[in-house]
C-alpha cells in the first residue's frame, strides 16, 4: 500500500515518499507512529517529520439530512427565537472539507499543538479551530470525498511558521469536514457551520429569543402570589384566591410563551 | 511497531545486564558494579552499605534509601501555640544543611516508610559502612532520583506541621545539593520491619 | 474507586523472543525467561490501553428509551423517538495515577456573637493521598465528554488500533501532563483547606505513579423527533447515560413558571406577615432575609425550567438548555493508603 506524503514550500505541493533505507522499498507510514517497518526486510526506520507535511483527513460521520435535522434541533432551541424552527429557512448548504494546518512543535522541552486554518475565511468558528474528534486517515488520491468539495489552502504554511514557538516535530494538514448552511430568518440571511464530525454548531451571529415575556409571566404570577398571601393573613382569607388565580393565570400565560407558532411545541 | 526495547548495558564493562526484578538499581553478573537507571538508561551512582548495629533472628534485608543532602533556610515562620511545650521538649529545628532519609522502595509499607524517614531525617546518625550485603539480601529500589528531592522537602513540611504548635506561615528555601543511595539493613519480622541500625527504632 | 486498576501491556523480549509484560508507565522492562534488562520507549512516550466495549447494541438501546423517560423531556418522546443510528466509539483519555502531597496552614474564622470580635482558630495540615485524573485527549466537539471514570471490574487491554474506530490525538501529551499533575496538585491543597477560610501557607508535590493515553467505549444512539436530531452518548461498560440533549415538555416548562411564580411570592409574603406578627425590628428584618433567600431560591430554579426548558442538555454539555445529570470530575480520589494529619 502506497502513502503519499507531501512537502509545501512557496505554495507548491511536493511529494515526498519514504523509502526503506536497507532495500529501498516504499515505506508505509501510518499517522501518529514515528518508525515504520519495511514490509520486505524488516528493517525498522525513523521517520523525520519536520519538514514533511502528512496529509489527513477526518471523514464525515454526519449525513446532509441529519445536518439539517441539527440545524431544525437548534432552532428549536432555547437560544433561537420562538418562531424560529417554523420560519427559517436554509436556502444553501454545503459540504466541504475544510484546510486546517496542524502543527505540533516542541517548545521549552514541551510539546505543543497548534491549528491555524489554511485557507482564508469568514465562516464562523474557523479562527479558534479545534481539530474536532474523529477518525483521522491518510488523505491521497484514493481517498473518496463523497460529494463533498475539498477546499485546497490558499495560506501558505510559512505565513505561520514565523510566529510558532520552539521546533517542529511535525505538521500536518488536517481536512476537517463541515457543511457551511445559509439561512434566512425574518428578512436577514445568516451563515453558520456545523462540523461534520460531531454536529458541533458554531455561529457568529444569529437571532436571539428575547428573554423579556418570561420574565414578565414569573413576574406576574410572583405578584398574585405575593399580595394574595399577605391579604390573605392581614385582610380575610379570600385573597387567597389571587394565588391560585396566579398559578392559573401563570400556568395559561406561560403556555403561550412557550408554545411555538406552529403547533410544532410538545 | 509503536514500542521499541532497548538493551541496557553494564556502564562499567559493557555486559548486558540482568534483572529478575523491576529494580532501578541494576547489578552486573559479570563485573559486580551497580548502576542507577533513570531517564530510560543506565547511569553511574553513588551508594554505600551500611553495617547493622543490633542482632535479630529474622531475615535481614539491605532497604535502599534516597540520602537527600539539602539546604533548608527559613526566612520566616510563624507558628500559633506550642512555644512552651517545644520549649520543654527540646524540640530540634530543621534547619541548615542536613541529610534528609526516603524509603526508596515500594515493598516496605508506608506506614513503616514514613516513620522511617523522620527518625532518621530528625537524628542524623553517623553510619559504619561495609563493602558487601553481608548475611542479608538487597531490596528492590523502586523510587526514581528525580522525585527523591521533592519527597525530602515534604519530610521538611511534614516535620514543621507535626511539632507542637500550629504552623500558620511558613518562607523557606530548599535547595537539593546531591542525592545518594544509602542501603540500610532492616529485618522483617512476621508482621512488621524493624531498622537495624538506631537501636531498632 | 477502591483500588485503582493496573494496566499491563505485553511485549515480544528482543533477546530470546519470550512474551515480556509491562505494567502501565514503566519505562524499565524484564524478560522473567532470560533475565534480559531493557529500556522501554514508546514513539508517543506514553503506553496506550484501551477497554473493551462491554455493553451491546440491544442493552445500549433499552438504556436509552429508559432514559429518554426520565426528566422533564417531552411527554411523547418515548413514542415518537426514532433511532436514526446506533454505533460504538472510542474516545482518547489522558489518565495520570499518582500521589499527591500538600501541607496547608491557615485560619477557620467563627463569627463572633454581637459584641465579640471574630474567632480566628487556626488549622494545619498534612495531605498524602492517591489521586487519578482523567481528560479526554480531543476537542470533544459536540459530545459533551470531559473525563471518564473506569468502572472497577473494567479489564484493559493492550490498544490495538486496527479493530476499532478510534478518534485521533491532537492534544499534547506533555500539555496533558502538566495540566494533570498541577490538578492533583490543586486537589491535594483543596482537600487540606477543609475548614480553612483564609489560607496563609500552601505547598503541594506530585509524584507519579502512572500515565497513560486510554481509549473507553462509548456508544452514540443519534434519534430524531419531529424531524430535529438530538442524540445521547452511553458508557460502553456501565451502559450509563453520560451526556445527550433532548426536547424539552412545554407543560412542565409552563407549570415551572406559573408554581415558581406564585410559590415564591407567596414564601415571601408569608415570610414578612409572620415576622411583622413578633414585632420586633429584628425579627422581621431576618425573616425579610429568609423570605427573600427562599423565594429567589424558588424562583431561580423554576426560571431556568421554564426559560432553558426547551432542550434538556444531560451531562458535560455545552451551550443554552435545561441541564441535567452529573457532570464527571476530572480528578478522584483513591482513599486507600491515605496518610492525613488535620489539626
Amino acid at each position: 500500500m502506497a502513502f503519499n506524503i507531501y512537502t509545501i514550500s512557496a505554495n507548491i505541493i511536493h511529494m515526498v515518499n519514504f523509502t526503506c533505507p536497507k532495500c529501498g522499498a516504499p515505506l508505509p507510514v501510518k499517522p501518529g507512529t514515528q518508525l515504520s517497518v519495511c514490509s520486505y526486510c524488516g528493517t525498522p526506520s525513523y521517520i523525520d517529520r519536520r519538514e514533511a507535511i502528512f496529509f489527513y483527513i477526518l471523514p464525515f460521520s454526519i449525513t446532509e439530512d441529519a445536518s439539517r435535522a441539527i440545524f431544525k434541533r437548534w432552532t428549536a432551541g432555547p437560544a433561537c427565537p420562538k418562531d424560529m424552527e417554523a420560519t427559517a429557512e436554509i436556502t444553501a448548504i454545503k459540504k466541504e472539507y475544510f484546510p486546517v494546518f496542524r502543527f505540533r512543535r516542541t517548545v521549552d522541552g514541551k510539546e505543543k499543538i497548534a491549528a491555524r486554518p489554511a485557507r482564508g475565511t469568514l465562516l464562523p468558528g474557523m479562527h479558534s479551530i479545534e481539530i474536532p474528534p474523529g477518525d483521522m486517515v491518510i488523505f491521497d488520491s484514493s481517498t473518496k470525498a463523497g460529494g463533498a468539495e475539498v477546499l485546497h489552502p490558499d495560506i501558505a504554511i510559512d505565513s505561520y511558521v514565523g510566529d510558532l514557538e520552539g521546533t517542529p516535530i511535525d505538521q500536518s494538514l488536517v481536512y476537517f469536514p463541515i457543511y457551511e448552511l445559509k439561512y434566512r430568518y425574518g428578512g436577514t440571511e445568516y451563515a453558520m457551520v456545523i462540523d461534520g464530525s460531531s454536529g458541533r454548531i458554531s455561529v457568529t451571529n444569529s437571532p436571539k429569543r428575547s428573554s423579556v415575556s418570561y420574565v414578565a409571566v414569573m413576574a406576574l404570577a410572583f405578584v398574585l402570589g405575593f399580595i394574595g398571601t399577605l391579604l390573605g393573613f392581614i385582610i380575610t382569607p379570600i385573597f387567597f384566591v389571587l394565588v391560585i388565580a396566579g398559578i392559573f393565570a401563570g400556568k395559561i400565560l406561560a403556555h403561550k410563551v412557550v408554545k411555538k407558532p406552529d403547533g410544532g411545541s410538545s | 511497531m509503536s514500542i521499541v526495547l532497548q538493551p541496557l548495558k553494564c556502564l562499567a564493562c559493557g555486559a548486558p545486564l540482568k534483572s529478575k526484578e523491576r529494580d532501578l538499581m541494576l547489578i552486573c553478573e559479570h563485573c559486580g558494579s551497580l548502576s542507577l537507571f533513570a531517564d530510560g538508561k543506565t547511569s553511574p551512582v553513588e551508594f554505600a552499605i551500611v553495617k547493622p548495629t543490633v542482632e535479630e533472628k529474622d531475615p535481614l534485608w539491605y532497604v535502599p534509601f534516597w540520602v537527600v543532602n539539602a539546604d533548608v533556610i527559613v526566612h520566616r515562620e510563624k507558628i500559633s501555640g506550642g512555644g512552651i511545650s517545644r520549649a520543654v521538649t527540646g524540640q530540634k529545628q530543621m534547619r541548615g544543611t542536613r541529610d534528609f532519609y526516603i524509603c526508596a522502595a515500594d515493598a516496605v509499607p508506608e506506614e513503616y516508610a514514613r516513620v522511617w524517614n523522620m527518625e532518621l531525617t530528625i537524628n542524623q546518625p553517623e553510619f559504619t559502612t561495609i563493602p558487601e550485603f553481608k548475611n542479608g539480601s538487597r531490596m528492590v529500589m523502586t523510587m526514581e532520583k528525580d522525585t527523591a528531592g521533592n519527597n525530602a522537602e515534604f519530610i521538611f513540611l511534614r516535620y514543621e506541621a507535626e511539632i507542637p504548635g500550629t504552623l500558620q506561615e511558613l518562607d523557606y528555601d530548599f535547595i537539593v545539593k546531591s542525592a545518594k543511595v544509602l542501603y540500610l539493613p532492616a529485618y522483617k519480622k512476621p508482621t512488621s520491619y524493624m531498622l537495624g541500625v538506631l537501636n531498632g527504632k | 474507586m477502591s483500588k485503582t486498576p493496573k494496566i499491563i501491556v505485553s511485549l515480544t523480549c528482543p533477546n530470546c523472543g519470550g512474551q515480556v509484560q509491562s505494567e502501565e508507565g514503566e519505562s524499565l522492562v524484564l524478560c522473567k525467561f532470560c533475565d534480559s534488562v531493557f529500556s522501554l520507549t514508546t514513539d508517543e512516550g506514553i503506553g496506550k490501553i484501551m477497554y473493551r466495549l462491554d455493553v451491546t447494541r440491544e442493552k445500549a438501546e433499552a438504556r436509552f428509551l429508559e432514559w429518554l423517560k426520565e426528566g422533564p423531556k417531552a411527554k411523547d418522546l418515548e413514542k415518537n423517538a426514532q433511532i436514526s443510528e446506533a454505533y460504538p466509539i472510542y474516545l482518547p483519555f489522558w489518565r495520570l495515577v499518582g500521589r499527591g502531597k500538600a501541607c496547608v496552614c491557615g485560619v477557620e474564622i467563627k463569627k463572633g456573637d454581637k459584641d465579640e470580635p471574630d474567632r480566628r482558630i487556626p488549622h494545619e495540615s498534612l495531605v498524602n493521598r492517591e489521586y487519578i485524573y482523567s481528560d479526554i485527549a480531543c476537542d470533544p466537539g459536540d459530545l459533551g465528554i470531559a473525563a471518564i471514570r473506569i468502572p472497577d471490574h473494567a479489564k484493559a487491554v493492550e490498544f490495538d488500533d486496527e479493530s476499532i474506530v478510534t478518534f485521533g490525538v491532537p492534544e499534547s501529551r506533555d500539555d496533558a501532563y502538566s495540566e494533570g499533575s498541577a490538578q492533583i496538585k490543586l486537589q491535594a491543597i483543596k482537600d487540606g483547606k477543609r475548614s480553612m477560610d483564609e489560607v496563609y501557607f500552601s505547598k503541594a508535590f506530585f509524584f507519579e505513579k502512572a500515565f497513560s493515553l486510554v481509549y473507553y467505549p462509548f456508544w452514540i444512539v443519534r434519534y430524531t423527533y419531529e424531524d430535529r436530531a438530538y442524540f445521547a452518548v452511553l458508557d460502553g461498560i456501565t451502559s450509563q447515560v453520560i451526556s445527550g440533549r433532548a426536547p424539552g415538555n412545554a407543560g412542565s416548562q409552563s407549570t415551572a413558571a406559573a408554581l415558581g411564580g406564585t410559590l415564591s411570592g407567596a414564601v415571601l409574603a408569608a415570610f414578612i406577615f409572620f415576622g411583622l406578627a413578633l414585632g420586633a425590628i429584628e425579627a422581621i428584618a431576618l425573616f425579610f432575609a429568609f423570605g427573600l433567600i427562599a423565594a429567589a431560591g424558588i424562583i431561580g430554579f423554576a426560571y431556568n425550567r421554564f426559560r432553558y426548558g426547551d432542550e434538556i442538555l444531560e451531562g458535560a454539555m455545552k451551550g443554552k438548555g435545561l441541564k441535567r445529570g452529573r457532570k464527571q470530575q476530572c480528578i478522584e480520589t483513591n482513599y486507600e493508603n491515605t496518610y492525613d494529619m488535620f489539626n
